[in-house]
């Protein structure tokens, strides 16, 4: 099993699966509210100085690295996120 | 609803769903922005007929979810519960569908009568097909493809509406989705206790308020405890929400958000088929974002289009200006050839009238900014510079998105203060609020551009630019201090969407300028022509004196005044009547001084030259970019505050923090042997 790091310590271009959001209700919500569930694939578009661009649930999102480093996650074995459209049966559901 | 009212609609929706087009094409002109209730939330009126019937539209601010976690989704779920609305048209991002349902399964499941606008239905078809007709048939409510943009589905929409309105039957149950089979059997559990509950309104779901008593939700426990007999059902709840977080190792809401992403996901499968290829995972938003974003590149980017904003907000703004002034020009000398010289004319003429083309002047170059940010952040672009300067807010405890209105101040502090609003707690907007009027508004150039050309001629760019970043550093440090001190808390969480960059619909962009013209014009105008008026009497009473000259109450004024500003170098009392002239608006400063010194543009020059000196004119300059907003920004920092106290703090600090840095520059130099 994969061990699971804070979505901050993942390399750009790699896919991660949400174990838990280690944070506080309201903050919680929100990410929930966009998609962040547990089993939820976020892919990693760029990490540098500032936030971080991820993709998930077919939105580009920005979080802060105080809310990346919230999110627990493990590498799925490849990119298997394509598309992120879900609307066929995603092959790693 | 009777037959004599009106039907309220609500507009529920994702931020960047399209919600406000759907507003713009149902309610055309006719809308208007106020407050909701308690809170520094905008609330968006409108209006429509079709039909033979009326309608009242109220756009509830873009959220992601109806919880209660903000302010925004507070009041979205407030005005809902109320029962208000007769229909929610819920304004659902097609080529984005499961994100924007989990909104949507909330709304039904509250029991709310929703019409699902499907909009950007363009986008979405051309990335899939859509089963409309299942769609519908599973959520149980009306689906109406739109495209707002061109008005697609709109009259289609307009009929579902009433269409709605009229099936709505008491008995029609909303939606159930399954939440497995740790939540259920407690969700039944309480669901029953609740029936029993006699106050309750009938319209309001009780599966619904069984959840969110499971969830922990502090406001519903609250509306349920307040009813007979709901206290102790709440209780119960309260120990099923613990128990099931025992179970389940998380708190309850975690797991009911991904039941409902279940549901939605389910949905989606049946009801949606790809067409094509998928698409890759770099889409051309994302190409150019490498590009914008890339701190290196992305900041000059930004700093060259602020300023092409700027520049072509004042050219394209100044011949407007120059025209009304003009005109009023016109209007004041006709009125004074056609009646006797005499006080009231004066007052009519002068005070009335030149108050008037003192607001007239705001007008363009406020319509011409509100426009150039409305287009920019229609584009998506915004949201860019917002992500690449969220690092560096972050440690003045702003959030990326405090930047736009304090670039806005550089402009004009007035829409500044009111694109605070934007932001999404209390805290940023305080603290990016009161910084505002530290950014060097371009009512100020003018001082700087005649004390500089007059004092320090070949540097006077060096110097000019100077007093800009002054204000800058000294807004970086107050923003700092202010976030420890007066607003402790903690930073917002950095968490934003970043649309996919699109063409902007310039009608949109112009009602949204509009709009926030007139906004300027009513809050903003009425103070700038009352304090022109109180200007132009302190000026000019005692009857007869000649106008502000030493002996009207608005010289004597400035030489009360004039001692305290010794310290700083200038404690005469012209340039003290010209700090209060620039009180009702800084580019009277200039004007007024001409006047005091008896002198028309190029003989200022040389009379400043005897009455300063080049270290007290720069104190002088230091004083103009710091001391108190103008009257019309303090009008709308109490608009925006709602309270007398921040905005006579506002304007406090910055008096005596313009002293304070006016005197240490002065002191400072005599100290140097600079004087």
């Amino acid at each position: 099993m994969p061990e699971i790091k804070s979505l901050l310590e993942f390399d750009v271009g790699t896919t991660v699966r949400v174990v838990k959001i280690d944070a506080g209700r309201g903050l919680k919500q929100r990410l929930l509210a966009l998609g962040l569930v547990p089993g939820a694939d976020i892919y990693l578009l760029a990490k540098g100085y500032g936030p971080v661009k991820v993709c998930f649930n077919s939105s580009r999102i920005a979080l802060g690295r105080g809310v990346a480093a919230k999110i627990l996650a493990r590498a799925v074995a490849e990119d298997a996120c394509a598309g992120c459209d879900k609307s066929e049966s995603c092959p790693v559901d | 609803m009777t037959a004599t009212q009106n039907m309220t609609v609500a507009l529920a929706g994702n931020p960047n769903a399209g919600k406000t087009s759907v507003f713009n094409r149902l309610t055309g002109g006719r809308q208007h922005v106020g407050n909701w209730p308690g809170v520094t939330v905008e609330k968006k009126e409108g209006y429509y007929e079709y039909g033979g019937g009326a309608f009242d539209v109220v756009d509830l601010p873009g959220t992601y979810a109806i919880g209660a976690y903000s302010s925004d989704e507070a009041v979205a779920r407030d005005f809902i519960l109320s029962g208000e609305a007769d229909v929610v048209v819920n304004v659902v991002d097609g080529s984005n569908l499961e994100r924007n349902l989990y909104l949507t399964t909330q709304l039904l499941e509250m029991g709310a009568n929703v019409v699902v606008a499907l909009n950007m239905y363009d986008v979405a078809e051309n990335k899939f097909y859509l089963d409309l007709g299942r769609l519908s048939k599973l959520l149980d409510a009306p689906v109406i493809p739109t495209v707002a943009t061109t008005g697609r589905g709109i009259d289609e929409l307009k009929a579902a509406v009433p269409a709605a309105a009229s099936e709505r039957r008491a008995d029609r149950r909303p939606i159930r989705i399954n939440y497995g089979h740790e939540i259920e059997p407690h969700l039944a559990k309480v669901t029953a206790a609740l029936m029993e509950v006699g106050g309750l309104a009938p319209s309001l779901s009780r599966r619904w308020l069984a959840l969110k008593l499971l969830e922990g939700d502090e406001k519903i426990k609250a509306l349920v405890s307040e009813i007979a007999g709901g206290a102790a059902v709440a209780d119960d709840a309260s120990a099923a929400a613990a128990h099931l977080k025992s179970i389940i190792g998380d708190d309850a809401t975690v797991a009911v958000a991904d039941y409902r992403y279940g549901f939605i996901a389910g949905l989606i499968r049946d009801v949606v088929r790809l067409r094509g290829p998928s698409p890759t995972r770099l889409t051309a938003s994302d190409k150019i974002d490498k590009v914008v974003t890339n701190p290196f590149v992305g900041i000059p980017i930004f700093l060259l289009a602020a300023f092409g904003l700027f520049e072509l907000a004042f050219k394209l703004a100044a011949p407007i200006v120059a025209a009304f002034q003009a005109a009023l020009g016109w209007l004041g000398a006709a009125a004074r050839t056609a009646t006797a010289p005499s006080l009231l004319t004066s007052f009519v003429v002068d005070g009335v009238v030149g108050g008037v083309g003192s607001v007239l002047a705001f007008v363009p170059n406020i319509f011409l900014l509100f426009l150039a940010i409305a287009v920019l952040e229609d584009t998506g672009y915004m949201a860019r510079v917002a992500f690449i300067l969220d690092e560096f807010m972050h440690k003045l405890s702003l959030h990326g998105r405090s930047f736009i209105p304090l670039m806005l101040g550089f402009g004009c502090n007035v829409p500044a203060v009111m694109a605070t609003r934007t932001l999404e707690t209390r805290r940023e907007r305080m603290i990016t609020l009161m910084v505002v009027p530290l950014m060097s508004c371009s009512a100020r150039l003018p001082i700087y551009a005649l004390f500089g050309g007059a004092f320090f001629a070949r540097d006077r760019g060096l110097v000019i630019w100077s007093l800009y970043v002054l204000g800058i550093a000294l807004a970086v440090g107050a923003a700092k201090i202010f976030s420890i001190t007066l607003f402790p808390g903690e930073s917002a969480h950095f968490v934003m969407e970043l649309p996919p960059y699109r063409m902007p619909t310039l009608r949109g962009a112009l009602l949204h300028a509009w709009e926030r013209t007139r906004e300027f014009i009513k809050r903003a105008g009425g103070i700038i022509l009352a304090a022109s008026v109180l200007l132009w009497g302190l000026a000019n009473l005692p009857p007869g004196v000649a106008y502000a000259s030493r002996d009207s109450v608005l010289g004597k004024l400035g030489a009360a005044i004039a001692p305290a500003l010794r310290p700083a170098g200038f404690g005469e009392w012209q340039p003290a009547v010209a700090l209060v002239a620039g009180v009702m608006a800084k580019e009277a400063v200039v004007s007024t001084l001409g006047v005091l010194y008896a002198a028309g543009e190029k003989g200022l020059t040389n009379v400043l030259r005897t009455a300063f000196t080049p270290l007290s004119a720069y104190a002088f300059m230091v004083m103009s970019l710091i001391y108190i907003p103008c009257a019309a920004t303090i009008a709308v920092i109490r608009r925006e505050t709602g309270s007398w106290r921040w905005t006579l703090f506002a304007a406090g600090y910055t008096i005596i923090l313009g002293w304070l840095m006016a005197t240490l520059v002065y002191q400072g130099g005599r100290l140097l042997g600079l004087a």
